[in-house]
């Protein structure tokens, strides 16, 4: 009962933020980063990882490399949250190589800061980590990328992409794209 | 089992308070089944708003995850064309509806809590969770009218109405069910009754048969009891030796008709003794027109017509007599004014899987009779005569004789014109024995005395017997029983013959005799004599010659003197 409160709890600031977002018609800069950072959280449960790819005793981890656009919201976003019974936790990294790569289970890229976007990139390239672009702030090659379609967030997907590293994406989510790459 | 089950299952309905209780019964149990039916519907309809429910939450966990109402909207209205459900939301983790409709009077709540499902009397509410991989992303509301309780029971009535009349059609069913087995009873004992009615008459008809037989035998018994014992009475007042001779003849044709009387009465009984031998029909004409003579009236001439190369048959003579006579009897009561008796006889050769058979026909010039009277004249006891005229065995004799010799017998018959009566007798393999010389004693031609020892209980019998011994020329021995006759013979009694009663009293019978006497002395001739006895056939069977009571002098004669010719 008390997990269900503290879920519900947390699922009312988030969605406030989400429906905050939605009420405006251009929704500002942080209104915006807001829902890309919810969304960042919800990407999991539509998500099928290949076995072992999410460490047995461990967290699921949102690496965000680069600029973090998102601040505490995405640690907001993510509490309580889960990807198959993990909990969801939030790291920052400068750069990564491919084995901190492979310690994330979504990767998101923000503008390059010690490593260029195709480095980062490739250092995640082959493994099954969902990687996700803000293509509406210029940066692009995720396997999910956010764009803004009739002044709302939402993205591209990359089927190929998802396909190459191993990750199986649900057809719900597929439906909800705006274009998917096959 | 089934047919006691059927059974029970008739009792039940063949009383009529009985099907209106089953019919009663009927209804209620279709009034319980409308009401469970209901039930199960209702639960089947909650189940089918939970699948529902289920698909809606999976359609739009993705909408809802990431903010889209249009898509949500989409995947919600879908349902709009479910006539079933008439509200569906979506509502977001906090309960605030996210997206839905309501196409009826009450709208969506604006928040969605997740409870269970709720019914009353004009709706279905269901909540679901939305859940994508452990992730509860929202919830979904769907709302489904119940069909007002006149809706649902007019959807009964059909079947209602076909109920209750199956009921009453049960209850009209039993009760003329009742009522046909309740005739059915009443003619099942109306037929017992009838059956018994007719038992009854038939027991009647057979006393009266009786009745008419003994009748009948009684009067022919009186007749020639009068006639023989008036005439002894007569025989003892005259000396006219004319007269004399006139009274015997009358006396003996009166014994001869109770002798034959009896022999038809054997016959009708199947006990008589048969003798079976080969004979040629030829031979016994001078026989025939004798007897025939006596027995028929001075105004009937009897024709009689064989040819020479008739071929033998097999019968018991007396028997053949007797038929013979007593088809001519019948010839002449059927010409009351006299006419001619025609008696012929013919081969008739094997055709149709008929052996080789002898017709012998005896033709009248009488009345004749129609062909229903054909099929009956057979049967024991039927005469057309009047009491005291006729017994009603002469013609049932006949039909006895000819199927006891393997034969046949036929009637032709023409109304006004006269009657045929056919005697088809099987034609004989056996080549019938010469002519024996009659009745002389061999042992005169050899100058010396034979001596019979004669058992046989009956004085009166003994007594004539003895004396027509002597009168053959026999010297006599008698004894009362077998033991006797047995000791003379162990003694060594020179006998040259034995003759032997059947019947007798002591241990010993006669046919027990003549196998003892048998043994003793092998070449010893054995004669018996019966009137009637079931060991007759026995007798038969063993080779033993048997003389039929009654008998005459001239049968004793040849048959003792045959068995002396043959010992020698």
């Amino acid at each position: 009962m008390s997990v269900l409160t503290r879920l519900s709890a947390l699922a009312f600031a988030v969605v406030a933020v989400v429906s905050a977002a939605a009420a405006a018609k251009a929704p500002g800069s942080s209104l915006e980063f807001a829902v890309k950072a919810s969304y960042l959280t919800k990407f999991g449960p539509f998500i099928h990882w290949p076995p072992g790819a999410i460490p047995d005793d461990g967290p699921a981890r949102i690496c965000v490399v680069g600029a973090d656009p998102f601040g505490a919201m995405i640690d907001i976003a993510a509490r309580g949250q889960q990807i198959d019974g993990h909990p969801l936790s939030v790291a920052r990294m400068d750069a990564v190589d491919a084995k901190s790569a492979a310690s994330c289970q979504i990767m998101f890229v923000g503008k390059p800061m010690a490593q260029s976007t195709a480095d980062t990139l490739h250092a995640a390239a082959g493994l099954p980590v969902l990687t996700v672009t803000d293509r509406s702030r210029g940066v692009v090659g995720g396997i999910i990328e956010f764009v803004i379609s009739d002044g709302r967030v939402r993205f591209d997907i990359d089927q190929a992409g998802a396909d190459a590293d191993g990750l199986q994406i649900s057809a719900k989510l597929l439906a909800l794209a705006v274009e998917v790459r096959r | 089992m089934p047919l006691t089950r059927l059974s029970l299952a008739r009792g039940i309905v063949a009383r009529p308070g009985a099907a209106i209780v089953l019919a009663l019964a009927l209804l209620a149990a279709s009034v319980v089944l409308a009401f469970h039916n209901e039930q199960v519907s209702r639960q089947e309809d909650v189940q089918q708003l939970i699948v529902q429910s289920r698909i809606l939450g999976g359609s739009v966990a993705a909408a809802l995850a990431f903010d889209d109402r249009a898509t949500a909207q989409e995947y919600v209205d879908a349902l709009r064309a479910n006539p079933e459900i008439d509200a569906a939301g979506v509502y977001a983790l906090d309960g605030h509806r996210f997206a839905g409709f309501s196409t009826a009077d009450a709208p969506l709540p604006a928040i969605n809590r997740i409870t269970k499902p709720r019914e009353d009397a004009s709706e279905i509410e269901i909540t679901a969770p939305v859940v994508q991989n452990g992730t509860v992303l929202g919830s979904v509301y769907l709302r489904a009218p119940i069909e007002p309780w006149t809706r649902r029971l007019s959807r009964y009535v059909g079947i209602g109405i076909i109920v209750v009349m199956a009921a009453m059609l049960i209850a009209g069913l039993g009760s003329s069910y009742a009522a046909a087995s309740e005739a059915n009873r009443r003619i099942k004992a109306e037929m017992e009754a009838r059956q018994a009615a007719e038992d009854a008459l038939r027991q009647s008809r057979k006393m009266e048969a009786m009745g008419q037989l003994t009748g009948g035998v009684a009067h022919d018994f009186n007749n020639l009891l009068m006639a023989a014992s008036s005439g002894l009475e007569l025989l003892d007042r005259t000396n006219d030796p004319k007269r004399r001779e006139r009274l015997r003849q009358g006396i003996r044709e009166a014994l001869d008709r109770g002798a034959k009387l009896t022999q038809q009465l054997l016959t009708f009984a199947r006990r008589s003794p048969v003798n079976p031998e080969a004979i040629y029909l030829g031979k016994r004409i001078a026989t025939l027109r004798d007897l025939l003579d006596r027995s028929l009236r001075e105004d009937i001439t009897v024709a009689i017509d064989f040819p020479s190369d008739l071929w033998p048959v097999k019968v018991d003579v007396a028997q053949f007599e007797v038929a013979v006579l007593n088809i001519a009897v019948n010839a002449r009561d059927a010409m009351p004014n006299g006419g001619i008796i025609a008696i012929t006889a013919r081969n008739v050769p094997a055709s149709d899987g008929e052996p080789d058979r002898v017709e012998l026909s005896v033709r009248d010039e009488g009345t004749g009779m129609p062909p229903e009277l054909i099929e009956k004249v057979f049967e024991p006891f039927f005469t057309t005569k009047g009491v005291g005229h006729g017994t009603g065995l002469g013609l049932s004799q006949v039909y006895g004789f000819a199927r006891g010799t393997g034969g046949t017998v036929r009637i032709d018959s023409i109304e006004g014109e006269g009657t045929v009566v056919s005697l088809l007798l099987p034609r004989s393999l056996e080549a019938p024995p010469r002519a024996a010389e009659l009745s002389e004693n061999p042992c005169i031609a050899e100058d010396r005395t034979c001596l019979v020892l004669l058992a046989e209980d009956d004085a009166q019998v003994a007594d004539i017997v003895v004396q027509m011994l002597v009168e053959l020329g026999y010297e006599v021995r008698h004894v009362d029983d077998a033991e006797a006759a047995l000791e003379l013979i162990d003694n060594g009694l020179p006998a040259d013959v034995l003759l032997s009663d059947m019947v007798m009293p002591g241990e010993m019978g006669g046919l027990d005799l003549a196998r003892a006497a048998r043994r003793r002395r092998p070449e010893l001739p054995v004669l018996l004599m019966t009137g009637y006895s079931a060991t007759a056939s026995a007798a038969a069977e063993e080779d033993i010659p048997l003389l039929t009571k009654p008998f005459g002098i001239e049968a004793l004669g040849s048959e003792l003197s045959r068995l002396i010719d043959m010992k020698e």
